[in-house]
């Protein structure tokens, strides 16, 4: 069978994501029967509203846009109404800072060479709440500008931006936490407990 | 040249070098502050040291989550659906 030309289109420019677009399911969903079904909605919404998007504009955005907010519509937009009140980027960097010397103090300097960085930073990543998730996975995995990234979560840039440095402070954490977990130093020398003696 | 482009980086501290950690491996930070920055991590160890492990996560990150192979029986599912609405995949 042809397909139509709008069909051949579809194909080419939407259907070709689909491994992005899994990906991001799966990052929001976190299990994968789930994400599946979330990748089959989106794409059947993109295919009912294809007369909607724009020839030349960024299929894998429009894609990402219409599984998140299918993702949400699911959980009843609980992850909408999110108080970012005290976030701040510019602390966020600095805090990151703060515990990363401590870490460092602590012998937690070459974690990154002495963990399996892989699961770690997947598992750190399927920890974070899903606002911060899905900014670190945009633009982080994805490779999103802090400018697209907004666009598909649909907040200022500012926000994202805030959100993200929240994303890799929290990752960080999480990566002292897995070695001192997988016996890397001890759990005294986790940042904020103290140095240990 | 101009005197001005002679004129080394102002000084920042450690507090200021650390709150423009991600702008800075993001990029985003102004051009005018760019080279007091990397002055700062030039000449302090404890900065250099977070710098330098912030940006091998950073590079980390994309390759702990691949692009999933495993997506054939999906995509099945998906022309299956799509069908239904008057789609025809191309040959």
């Amino acid at each position: 069978m042809h397909a139509s030309p709008r069909d051949a289109e579809f194909d080419a420019t939407v259907l070709a994501a689909l491994p992005q677009v899994v990906r991001f399911a799966r990052s929001l969903a976190h299990d994968e029967a789930l994400a599946d079904d979330l990748v089959q909605e989106t794409y059947l919404r993109a295919y009912r509203s294809w007369e909607t998007f724009k020839t030349g504009h960024d299929a894998r955005r429009w894609l990402f846009t219409i599984c998140r907010n299918v993702f949400l519509r699911n959980r009843e937009r609980e992850a909408r109404v999110v108080d970012t009140s005290g976030e701040d980027a510019e602390l966020e960097s600095l805090a990151a800072s703060v515990e990363h010397g401590e870490a460092a103090r602590n012998g937690l300097g070459d974690l990154l060479d002495r963990i399996a960085v892989g699961p770690a930073i997947r598992a750190a990543l399927a920890a974070l709440p899903e606002v911060y998730r899905t900014a670190a996975i945009l633009v982080d995995v994805e490779g999103e500008s802090y400018e697209s990234a907004a666009e598909v979560l649909e907040v200022p840039v500012g926000t994202v931006r805030s959100r993200l440095f929240r994303a890799r402070r929290l990752l960080q954490k999480s990566l002292y936490s897995h070695a001192v977990d997988a016996g890397v130093v001890r759990p005294s020398a986790t940042p904020g407990q103290g140095v240990a003696s | 040249m101009t005197i001005a482009q002679l004129e080394p980086p102002p000084l920042i501290d450690c507090r200021t070098a650390a709150s423009a950690l991600y702008d800075f491996l993001d990029g985003r930070l102004p051009d005018s502050a760019v080279g007091a920055v990397q002055g700062h991590i030039d000449t302090c160890r404890t900065c250099a040291s977070h710098y330098d492990f912030a940006r091998q996560v950073l590079m980390l990150i994309p390759s702990a989550l691949p692009l999933p192979t495993d997506s054939a029986a999906l995509r099945e599912r998906i022309v299956k659906s799509l069908t239904a609405e008057g789609y025809s995949e191309s040959a």
